[in-house]
């Protein structure tokens, strides 16, 4: 039977009328490349940017837990909806079995892994894949693991990231693993539009220097499902309304109340309008004036408020508008649940709102769902605008 | 001063027209990869009527009319031909717009003018059952119509999403007695297959054909029907164009301008195919322009290149020389679901590549800003698919204001919008987004698509 229809199919197309293609996509499993970094993400919670190579040891030390194993399964769970369809061809161990194994979704492991893994690693398997003839492939990491993988594999195939590390600048990305699910599975009904999308990783030589510069390292084909994969992050070089934003929070300032300031531009026009001390890319620590605690991870934050009123002010990443959960995984969970919405105060240059119309949050799904809703943002001296969260 | 021109059912035309002889070249042929030798149409004999399949190849320039057919048609054509008057007066355009009307078939489309004709070329060859997919059921409920008229059973596979979010078009076909079944679905090996491995599956239009093919190919007295693209389609849908030309004449007119929307290509190519005609034959009292429009979420043919394409991902199938944006080519979802079609009709391929068919593409704001003002003009709520040509004709009808030119200017209102509510409200919400498709990625497709079959330009 399946010969004629198809045989039928191919007759049809000839004549200008398609099908074929989904009659195809059904008849054999798909097959989905699936790598995970393991250390991706860890170096986030301790205030490190990123956990390339040795300050993977510098965040154990910090007592940094995995990230990355977490998203991948939440990920992989939620692919179950097409469980049929699919087998995972992916790595050992760590990069990706142990999760698919738990999931219990059809897989195979290609190649093998010592007991450290490595950036090589994940390029070997990127290459595995590819000549295993996957279709897609997807990764839990960050930008380094999107590099790693864009070196490999450039725009030969469709790659999808799962966020997972500190510094997701490339937007290669799902806004998250519920997200890269739904995509995928987009993708495994029908075909999904591909779009060349930026390799992005943060410039190590403008970082030492304390300037917020991402190098573009090349393209990715991504599937895109409209609102679920995010564009590529702007870093914000306007100045356009900073300094008004700056003088009405300077205003609103109260003493005796600690301040933690995210990281940004428009977060460090008020420092700079102030005259206290703040770096670019880190979480700082302010009381009356005074920065207490400069680049703070999490175990500092959370020491620095406790017992005592505090207030958090962060901007949103341009082009994505992630206001908790990328860029600044120092403020964790747990100091927002101690701080609570009331007082977060959001600061955003009206053109930087612009770019996405809304908020997002990417914490966990506790803090996430209390944040969702309307927060007020400060937009101007005196101006106040209601967002969205999503 | 009429606003509508009407013809007597016994002015009603007794012949189609077919555009095959008087094509400016020959149709390229289909090509088989693994042969490279043209493929015969008998292959489609399977779960075609055999009438039709004639038709598909015929050198026949005119194709008579079956009596019966003539009959059913009656109960809604011929349809009027408007001169859209308050249109042009709130343009203050000189140029005169008129539009042919075939929102009135019971249906509210054209598709019924080649449902009915494939119904009855099926029965009359023993057919009982015809089976056949539809998206939102525009198609769909065409053929369930021509069913209940002549007495066929009617199988319809609706999109699963369409099934279940857009109820009101299923229902109109279950009251023509239609068996309009959710698909993917149980009925066939493949929906089982499809359903086996994600329950969850909302369907597709890939999927719905291949379910009605093989619901086709495994019953006796079974065979399949189609809504466009294929040439026995767009010969039936003639009749639109044949009308259109006796209307003229009896106001004394004739367009200098006729403007469409493709999807598959079938209800453009019967407005304008009988002008062609005149065109070409030296009958024409004037030179005469054709535009097709498409949306830019799916530029296949304004943006596409004519090359021999590959069918499908496998690269096994059959080659067709068409308008291709490349396989890799998905086109974001658009209210006008009937142009997103990936098919299109090889002779307005040919002709547009001949220069004979011009193609514009515009996006969905435009055009729905288009349709608002012809709503609130003519009062007709137009379908989205024609609502691209609408925006062509204020566009044109908007430099004749500026140029002073007194042009005729003919398009097809192809079908109304009353059961695109959602798509109308998305617009007045402001909802819609003005898809572009960028033509980087269409050159890369190409460029893959020569890098596979270096042999292509050798045909």
């Amino acid at each position: 039977m399946s010969d004629k229809v198809e045989e039928v199919l191919r007759a049809l197309n000839a004549f200008g009328v398609s099908g074929l293609e989904d009659f195809e996509r059904w008849k054999t499993k798909r097959k989905i490349g699936f790598i995970v970094n393991p250390i991706a993400g860890m170096g986030g919670s301790v205030g490190l940017k990123g956990t390339d190579g040795k300050v993977y040891k510098l965040a154990l030390k910090l007592n940094a837990k995995p990230v990355a194993p977490i998203k991948a399964l939440n990920f992989l769970n939620r692919l179950k909806a097409v469980k049929g369809a699919i087998e995972l061809l992916t790595y050992p161990r760590e990069m990706g079995e142990n999760e698919a194994k738990q999931a219990n979704l059809d897989f195979k492991v290609l190649g093998s892994i010592d007991e450290e893994t490595t950036a090589e690693d994940t390029k070997r398997a990127a290459k595995d894949m590819l000549e295993a003839g996957v279709e897609l492939i997807v990764f839990v990491g960050g930008d380094g693991t999107a590099r790693d993988i864009c070196e490999v594999i450039g725009d030969s195939l469709p790659v999808l990231g799962v966020p997972a590390g500190v510094k997701m600048h490339s937007s290669v990305f799902a806004v998250n693993a519920r997200a890269a699910a739904e995509v995928v599975i987009e993708f495994v009904r029908r075909a999904l539009p591909l779009e060349l999308r930026e390799v992005m990783d943060v410039d190590e030589e403008a970082f030492r220097e304390n300037r917020l510069s991402a190098k573009l390292y090349g393209f990715m084909k991504v599937p895109v499902k409209s609102d679920l994969v995010q564009s590529t992050k702007v870093a914000t070089t306007e100045f356009d309304n900073q300094i008004e934003i700056a003088r009405y929070v300077a205003e609103l300032m109260e003493p005796d109340v600690v301040y933690v300031i995210g990281p940004g531009t428009t977060t460090k026009a008020i420092a700079d309008y102030m005259g206290f001390e703040k770096t670019l890319l880190g979480v700082d620590v302010v009381l009356n004036g005074k920065t207490i605690v400069k680049d703070a991870n999490e175990k500092q934050i959370l020491s620095s408020i406790k017992g005592r009123k505090a207030k958090v002010i962060v901007t949103p990443i341009g082009g994505q508008g992630f206001i908790f959960g990328r860029g600044n995984q120092q403020i964790s969970a747990e100091v927002l649940k101690i701080l609570g919405k009331e007082n977060i105060i959001v600061v955003s240059t009206r053109k930087k709102l612009a770019q996405t119309g809304f908020l997002r949050v990417d914490v966990n799904e506790e803090v996430d769902s209390a944040l969702k809703g309307e927060i007020e943002v400060i937009v101007g001296y005196g101006q106040r605008v209601l967002v969205e969260v999503r | 001063m009429h606003a509508k021109i009407f013809l007597s059912e016994d002015e009603m035309p007794d012949k189609w027209y077919n555009i095959l002889p008087d094509l400016p070249k020959e149709l390229p042929p289909p090509i088989d990869p693994a042969t490279r030798e043209p493929i015969k149409p008998e292959a489609l004999e399977r779960i075609f009527a055999k009438e039709l399949i004639k038709q598909e190849v015929s050198q026949d320039r005119w194709i008579k009319i079956p009596e019966e057919v003539r009959e059913i048609y009656s109960l809604w054509r011929p349809t009027p031909l408007f001169r859209a008057r308050r249109l042009e007066k709130m343009l203050r355009t000189p140029a005169r717009i008129y539009y042919k009307f075939e929102s009135i078939s019971p249906a509210g489309s054209h598709k019924p003018n080649t449902a009915v004709a494939q119904a009855y070329y099926n029965l009359k060859e023993g057919i009982e059952r015809l089976t056949t997919e539809t998206g939102a059921g525009q198609w769909g409920s065409a053929l369930a119509f021509a069913g209940a008229m002549l007495g066929i059973d009617v199988t319809v596979y609706m999109v699963k999403c369409s099934y279940e979010q857009k109820p009101f078009r299923r229902v109109l076909m279950q009251l023509w007695n239609a068996d309009v079944v959710a698909s993917p679905s149980n009925r066939t090996k493949f929906g089982s297959e499809v359903l086996s491995k994600d329950p969850d599956n909302p369907g597709s239009l890939g999927i719905a054909i291949s379910e009605a093919i093989e619901d086709a190919v495994t019953h006796e007295n079974t065979k399949y029907t189609l809504g466009s693209v294929l040439n026995h389609v767009l010969i039936h849908q003639t009749i639109i164009g044949l009308e259109t030309k006796k209307q003229f004449e009896a106001v004394d007119d004739y367009p200098d301008l006729i403007v469409g929307c493709i999807g598959g290509g079938s209800s453009f190519s019967g407005l304008f195919w009988p002008f062609y005609y005149d065109k070409v034959s030296g009958k024409a009292p004037k030179d005469v322009e054709f535009l097709a429009t498409e949306s830019t979420a799916a530029p296949s043919v304004s943006k596409g290149i004519y090359m021999y394409d590959h069918g499908d991902t496998a690269r096994l199938t059959p080659l067709l020389k068409m308008h291709t944006l490349g396989h890799e080519f998905v086109p974001p979802p658009i209210h006008a679901g009937g142009l997103r079609y990936h098919g299109m009709a090889p002779t307005l391929c040919l002709l547009a590549n001949e220069g004979i068919v011009k193609v514009k593409a515009y996006n969905q704001l435009e055009v729905f800003d288009a349709a608002a003002m012809f709503a609130n003009s003519e009062g007709h709520l137009p379908a989205p698919e024609p609502t691209h040509a609408i925006k062509a004709v204020i566009d044109e009808a908007i430099r004749c204001k500026e140029t002073k030119e007194e042009k005729t200017i003919l398009f097809l209102l192809c079908g109304h919008g009353h059961f695109d509510m959602k798509a109308y409200q998305d617009y007045i919400e402001g909802k819609l987004l003005p898809y572009e498709y960028p033509e980087e990625e269409v050159k890369k497709a190409q460029e893959r698509l020569k890098e596979l079959y270096p042999w292509i330009g050798e045909l």
